[in-house]
């Protein structure tokens, strides 16, 4: 698969499932699954997720961007990537 | 002040001030008149679903009102409050649960689906108490069988009743710590150290009815007993920062901004994150006027920065493992360069003793290293169920004479300067800190290697400026099991914060000359290897 074929949630779900330590079954991995409840992220791997952003997608989160309600699911994360390129 | 039982100090300040608030929860509160109305009514529930002085309740609950209700309506019962890590695998609650012999489980609605496991991983669960549930409508599937469900609504019809007469030797609370053979440990504590603390704190640091205490630590951290008792002491108001505020630090500054917080206690590695990532600019935080930082070393030019960016606030640095909690501080009153060594820890806290002991069990002279022994009112009672374990770590003091109440071994390393105050130099053991966590790395790999195909295991800890350590475990495995299954395995079995962060993949652990593994070349290895390998 090309990187134009993916998605940002398929970037951002694959970076989640390598890069920082996703222990379920990629499939259950949904774009509405709660993240931080579900304890997929802690602030370090926002954090880490945040830079991958930034350099993957060419874009700036400015650290006010980073709070709960963006980043409670692939898809919010999705929706904060696409008002940041569009900005 | 006179009290002597922590529920006391709330009944004592709803009577100077019934409507001071003392709990804000998101856009909930709670007066003291309130919550000792509420405490007392629950511990009438409680008295009438059996629990009687001497018993524990467990507290399996993100922090909210009604975890405080049920905190302070388990000690008006006579029982111990054991809070319970809602994120951590069932199978680990379920064995604290069984090992302290919690039959009364105070958890909301929200958590019902993790009740049945907890039974069945050995939870000796009889009595729910949902207190968030109206009328535990749609709860009846999540009840385990043989255990009743008791409701908000339960609640509000029960009169209140004057507290079960304890003594400030009851045990107030127990808290799991990470043990170093797989098993994590209670540490019993009494009214009497509890109080010993909160008061200490309550005077030291000039706590009063008029401040906001910004409660960030988890309610399994004995940081918490700060933010909740000592804010009793003085009527302060408590405001809740839930667990996914707490990992977002521009919401943290919004936070303190937005409810004109007065006084925070955490970890250094939260406070480091405000410092990098929380947009702070000189004079930011104007509110705040006092810092307390405990659990793990702070980095000194990020508490430089920070102090440089809030100076209105005055800082100290409080140290002491949960078994004394707090026992040494230190007050931090000029900006350190970035290159000077970590904040120092300080003298003992009134009321407690530091005692500096070689390996042969002789107090060293000033300026020698050794072992610190701490002796006085904030030394637990022992780990619950485990008198052998708390008879190698109570001992008998060494340099006293006279009554001997015992000393608590910490197992830290610290010398004393000249000018009387403490260093912390490091510890004696495999024991870390890791975001404020205490881990045992002993724990860690007593789990992995209950995998069958694991052959061997060791685990490292790479310190990390931000972190405080990154943990590699380094394994040998048969039958082509990776390290993606064995994460998988620990998550399971201990809480996130205990997982490694990389598996090593080995043929065999490298060996000293006397088969032992060599962890310190492990170490070096992990501490060179830089990138993870998962």
């Amino acid at each position: 698969m090309t990187i134009g074929e993916m998605t940002a949630a398929d970037h951002i779900r694959r970076f989640v499932v390598e890069e920082l330590d996703y222990v379920g079954e990629p499939e259950e991995l949904t774009g509405d699954l709660e993240l931080l409840e579900e304890g997929v992220l802690d602030s370090l791997r926002i954090m880490a997720l945040v830079e991958y952003l930034e350099a993957a997608f060419d874009i700036v989160i400015d650290e006010d961007d980073v709070v709960a309600e963006r980043f409670e699911t692939i898809d919010a994360i999705a929706g904060l990537v696409t008002a940041k390129q569009a900005a | 002040m006179g009290e002597r039982l922590l529920h006391d100090l709330v009944t004592a300040s709803a009577q100077r001030d019934a409507g001071a608030v003392a709990v804000v929860d998101g856009d909930r509160s709670i007066t003291y008149g309130e919550l000792d109305e509420r405490s007392s009514r629950l511990s009438a529930l409680l008295a009438a679903a059996g629990v009687r002085r001497g018993d524990r309740l467990g507290v399996l609950a993100e922090k909210s009102i009604e975890s405080l209700v049920a905190i302070y309506g388990a000690m008006k019962a006579g029982a111990a409050y054991v809070p319970l890590d809602p994120s951590a695998p069932p199978a680990r609650t379920g064995f604290i649960a069984g090992d302290c012999g919690i039959r009364v489980l105070a958890s909301p609605a929200g958590l019902a689906r993790t009740w049945a496991p907890l039974v069945e991983a050995g939870a000796p669960l009889e009595h729910l108490v949902a207190l968030d549930a109206g009328d535990g409508t749609g709860l009846s599937e999540a009840v385990p069988a043989g255990a009743t469900l008791h409701t908000g609504d339960e609640l509000r019809a029960h009169p209140a009743r004057v507290a079960v007469r304890t003594i400030d030797d009851d045990l107030a609370y127990i808290l799991y710590t990470s043990g170093s053979t797989g098993a994590p440990k209670g540490v019993m504590v009494s009214h009497r150290n509890a109080m010993a603390f909160a008061a200490w704190a309550a005077d030291e640091f000039d706590v009063r009815g008029t401040d906001r205490v910004a409660q960030l630590a988890p309610l399994i951290f004995d940081l918490s007993t700060f933010d909740l008792f000592s804010s009793a002491c003085a009527g302060a108001s408590v405001h809740l920062v839930g667990r996914k505020a707490a990992m977002f630090p521009a919401q943290l500054r919004s936070f303190v901004d937005y409810h004109e917080i007065t006084v925070v206690y955490a970890v250094p590695s939260l406070l480091t994150l405000l410092v990098e990532r929380g947009k702070l600019t000189p004079g930011s935080l104007p509110s705040l006027r006092l810092v307390l930082f405990a659990g793990e070393v702070f980095p000194t030019r990020h508490l430089a920065a920070l102090m440089r960016l809030v100076p209105g606030a005055e800082y100290a640095n409080l140290y002491g493992p949960t078994e004394t909690n707090v026992c040494t501080f230190h007050r931090v009153t000029r900006v350190p360069a970035d290159d000077d060594p970590p904040a120092s820890i300080g003298v003992a806290i009134a009321g407690d003793e530091a005692i500096v002991v070689d390996d042969d069990g002789r107090v060293v002279t000033p300026g020698e290293p050794g072992e610190l022994y701490v002796r006085g009112a904030t030394v637990m009672q022992g780990y619950w169920g485990d008198p052998e374990r708390s008879a190698r770590t109570l001992v008998a003091p060494p340099g006293v004479s006279g009554p001997r109440e015992p000393a608590y071994r910490t197992g830290d390393l610290v010398r004393e300067e000249p000018d009387g105050t403490l260093t912390f130099l490091g510890r004696r053991d495999n024991q870390i800190k890791r975001q404020g966590y205490r881990i045992e790395l002993g724990d860690i790999e007593a789990t992995i290697l209950q995998h069958p195909d694991v052959v061997e295991c060791a685990v490292s800890a790479v310190p990390d400026d931000e972190a405080g350590a990154r943990l590699v475990a380094h394994l040998a495995t048969k039958n082509d099991l990776d390290g993606k299954a064995v994460r998988r395995f620990c998550t399971d079995r201990i809480p996130r914060y205990m997982v490694p962060d990389s598996f090593e993949l080995l043929d065999a652990l490298p060996k000293t000359a006397t088969a032992k593994i060599d962890r310190a070349r492990l170490a070096k290895q992990a501490a060179t290897a830089g990138d993870s390998h998962t």
